[in-house]
């Protein structure tokens, strides 16, 4: 990583680190949660991550046989990891393990997605091989 | 997959680098060949063992350990 590319990245950090600080002031100092914040803190967060990797804030660019193994298998893992936090969320945000006390059902509708979402695609995927 | 590129690429005094750019995949992608930690595709496979002038028999070794009967 040559001395632009680190500066970009450490850029990209900051803006992260300011958006989601300020949002958090705001909730703690004020007790309101801007939504706007959060989004963009993961936007930055997504900006910083990418840069590291592969050096193109959207994650594109020129990728070789490993680079395209590690976006594979990243995806793999990346969904399970998804689906878990989702869950953990859920029952976080709720304050109960008990499905029966949960009052947020779009979001029991997400966390029940992850959990079809790969078999219905590999489903569909697998009937382009018969 | 265990391999022998590292000897066959010595032998022809290719650097990681060299090797890669005549593959045209990157630097990371020959090292972590090298060290068993990714088996590339037939096509990489072959292309590596074109540029080092090997067999793909000869480069890769399979499960057995390279053993070869008789």
């Amino acid at each position: 990583m040559d001395k632009t590319q680190k500066v970009i990245a450490v850029l990209a950090f900051l803006v992260f680190l300011s958006i989601a600080g300020f949002s958090l002031y705001k909730w703690i100092r004020f007790g309101t949660i801007d939504a706007g914040g959060i989004f963009l803190s993961f936007v930055a967060l997504s900006y910083f991550f990418n840069w590291l990797k592969w050096r193109d804030h959207q994650g594109g660019g020129e990728k070789d046989e490993l680079d395209r193994h590690i976006e594979t298998q990243s995806a793999k893992i990346g969904y399970y990891v998804l689906m878990i936090l989702s869950g953990l969320i859920l029952f976080i945000s709720e304050g109960t393990g008990n499905f029966n006390e949960i009052d947020n059902y779009p979001l029991v509708i997400v966390v029940g997605l992850t959990l079809v979402t790969v078999p219905i695609t590999e489903f569909i995927y697998a009937k382009k091989f018969k | 997959m265990k391999n022998r590129i590292k000897e066959y690429r010595e032998k022809c005094n290719l650097s990681q680098g060299k090797l890669a750019d005549k593959c045209s995949v990157s630097r990371q992608t020959i090292n972590a060949i090298e060290n068993n930690k990714y088996d590339p595709s037939l096509q990489l496979g072959f292309d590596i063992a074109k540029c080092l002038g090997v067999g793909m028999e000869e480069l890769f070794i399979s499960g057995n350990g390279g053993k070869r009967n008789g």
